[in-house]
């Protein structure tokens, strides 16, 4: 039985370091690129969301690739990801890319009996005890949590160093190898080392750099390519930045800091008082916490079409009024017209520069 | 003082009308309503909404502006659950927000969170309502309890009889029933003879069973009821075709088109997108071709 799954920004490298260690076969699709999107666009309907194409495109790749078996995580939410499973494999099937499919749904829907059955499932034929398991999985948390530090670190940092494109390497670096260490125990001794590589870029403290927010929908957030490299593209840039939702957040809310995130759904914000499903609570409160937190501005991110995000799209427009936040709302589509998203960067980074400057020196 | 209570048709009010007006007569409160979707009414929409939302939601949005200043309270429903585990459109749970900040009127609104999943809730949530027009709870509780019964006792859909071919309209109410959003469909479809049945007139339980083979309990109720209605309709015979009435950028649409179309193999199917664009010739000519398509394949 070879695994396979659709990408999700970096849970790759997670994924497969897991599989090593419990010596269960996985293919990792090859990573996303306009081929990917391209293949995944000719056979999805044309009013999905992106990060459904991307997955179709991820998954038929992993299926040329000798996979017969995929999995992937489900929701009971109200956005359309809880669907992507039964549509994914609809598809799929119509055009002769047959597999197995295990949906790790959400517990509310079928029970943790179901949930811990169909875990099981992928871990067929085992030659690892469940203990080994608990310990790989509570490790790779860690590791996770460690990438995301890292990342944290540079985009805290980026703006302030002599160069910034220093710490872009350094990430790509860290991942890389992360990715090709044989176990998970290798993967942590390079990212301690990568952890102290990071504190010795040179760093200009004289700088006064913009710092803005990062927000919107989960897939845009956490897929590079989704966002048509954005992250990269503000390192260069020499702009600070922020962002919440990670694949480590996302762990947290959904499975370890379950009664935590049931207070953070009840907590009213003025603004948009319930949980409507997707992030879009979560993204409106950002945009208030930046404000707080003395950010310089926000930018939205989201796949064109996405429900949760149009509400608070249409709720930000106006508030960011009223606490007196800039906002940008940047929504992705399969057309890859970089220039154009990033025109719209630049003169948004300029505009708060601008901004900041005549803040400072009183003009 | 008399208080108006300012009723936008748009949405699922094509859905639960009767209800909602029962409901706020038996309270004897007086309201305003605007009904009937123009060109104009849907310009305010286009310019008041956020350009991303779908068709309906950019009308509903231009009865919210219809009625701003011509009543003291408006209605929005913010319906956050149907039946147990089953959703609508995120949109519908911020709608207040949205039709909050799109027309700038942020004060009495009438929005609580409607759960209908639990009967306990759902009648707080009106007698709040009645609280909040000043209203008796005893008298609230009575016109709730009426509303429903006429709710349940109406006739709900459409199901042609009589017509050469029968196809399956599938879709959301809002669109179905919006003759302005829709062009006049139904009678147009009616014209080339094609009679038309909606998911309400097939059993709940027909329904459910068509959606037993799937790895995914789905969850929309949009989506299961028009899923299994065209299923079972096209399964067991009683129509020669399916046409689905969609919004344009209609996230739910977007995923029971695709299932349905998969799992209907080689049979009719006509998606028609609608927008604010108003190009009544474009669906015109498709509506033709489906129909002389419907005839040839009743002659050969």
């Amino acid at each position: 039985m070879k695994i396979t799954f659709p990408h999700f920004g970096d849970a790759y490298i997670a994924i497969s370091l897991v599989c090593k260690e419990m010596d269960v076969e996985c293919v990792v699709p090859p990573l996303n690129n306009i081929a990917t999107l391209e293949r995944g666009t000719k056979y999805s309907p044309e009013d999905i969301c992106l990060p459904f194409k991307v997955m179709v495109g991820n998954l038929m790749n992993s299926i040329d690739n000798g996979a017969d078996t995929v999995a992937m995580v489900s929701s009971d939410g109200q956005c359309r990801l809880g669907e992507y499973g039964e549509l994914l494999k609809s598809i799929l099937d119509k055009n002769g890319y047959h597999a197995r499919w295990i949906l790790l749904d959400a517990v509310g829907d079928i029970g943790i009996k179901e949930l811990l059955k169909r875990g099981e499932s992928i871990w067929e034929g085992r030659k690892k005890s469940g203990l080994e398991l608990l310990k790989a999985l509570k490790d790779i948390y860690k590791v996770i949590k460690s990438i995301e530090h890292l990342e944290e670190k540079v985009h805290e940092l980026c703006g302030y160093a002599v160069n910034p494109s220093d710490f872009k390497r350094i990430l790509y670096d860290c991942k890389s190898k992360v990715f090709n260490s044989k176990s998970i125990a290798e993967a942590n001794t390079v990212l301690e080392n990568y952890h102290k590589k990071i504190n010795k870029i040179p760093l200009n403290r004289e700088k006064n750099p913009v710092k803005v927010v990062l927000t919107g929908e989960i897939y845009s957030l956490i897929e590079p390519f989704a966002n048509q490299y954005l992250e990269d593209k503000l390192i260069d840039m020499g702009v600070c930045f922020s962002k919440k939702i990670t694949i480590g957040w996302w762990l947290d809310t959904t499975i370890t800091g379950h009664f935590k995130r049931m207070r953070e759904i009840k907590r009213k914000n003025g603004y948009l008082n319930y949980a409507i499903g997707g992030y879009a609570k979560d993204t409106v409160e950002e945009v208030i916490e930046a404000k707080t937190k003395d950010y310089d501005g926000v930018i939205q991110l989201l796949p064109l079409g996405c429900m949760p995000e149009i509400v608070a799209k249409s709720i930000i427009s106006e508030m960011s009024k009223e606490i007196g936040m800039k906002v940008l709302t940047i929504v992705f589509d399969e057309m890859n017209g970089e220039a154009g998203y990033m025109t719209r960067i630049e003169a948004f980074i300029d505009m708060l520069q601008r901004r900041k400057q005549y803040v400072l020196y009183g003009h | 003082m008399e208080i108006k209570v300012g009723i936008p048709g748009g949405l699922l009010y094509y859905r639960y009308d009767t209800f909602i007006n029962t409901f706020f007569d038996e309270l004897e409160i007086d309201t305003v309503y605007s009904l009937e979707t123009t060109k104009k009414i849907l310009d305010m929409g286009v310019n008041c909404c956020v350009n991303e939302a779908c068709l309906p939601m950019k009308i509903f949005h231009g009865h919210a502006l219809n009625l701003k200043n011509q009543c003291d309270f408006l209605f929005i429903p913010r319906i956050m659950r149907c039946e147990k585990n089953e959703f609508i459109c995120p949109k519908f749970c911020g709608l207040p927000e949205m039709v909050m900040s799109g027309i700038k009127r942020y004060d009495n609104v009438i929005s609580y969170p409607i759960k209908m999943n639990r009967p306990y809730d759902l009648i707080n949530h009106f007698i709040k309502i009645g609280k909040s027009l000043n209203v008796k709870e005893y008298k609230t509780i009575s016109a709730f309890q009426k509303a429903v019964k006429k709710h349940n006792e109406k006739k709900k859909g459409i199901h042609d009889i009589g017509y050469k071919h029968n196809v399956f309209l599938g879709g959301h109410p809002y669109n179905i029933y919006d003759s302005y959003a829709n062009m006049n469909l139904i009678d147009k479809l009616h014209s080339y003879g094609i009679g038309v049945i909606t998911e309400e007139c097939v059993d709940y339980k027909d329904k459910e069973e068509e959606t037993k083979g799937f790895i995914k309990k789905p969850y929309w109720v949009f989506f299961k009821n028009n899923y299994g209605a065209g299923k079972y309709l096209a399964d067991h015979g009683q129509i020669d075709g399916i046409v689905y009435i969609s919004s344009f950028s209609c996230g739910i649409d977007s995923i029971s088109v695709e299932i349905l179309k998969n799992n209907v193999d080689h049979f009719p199917f006509l998606v028609i997108k609608v927008d604010e664009h108003t190009g009544e010739a474009g669906i015109d000519t498709r509506i033709e071709a489906f129909a002389d398509m419907l005839e040839r394949r009743r002659l050969h």
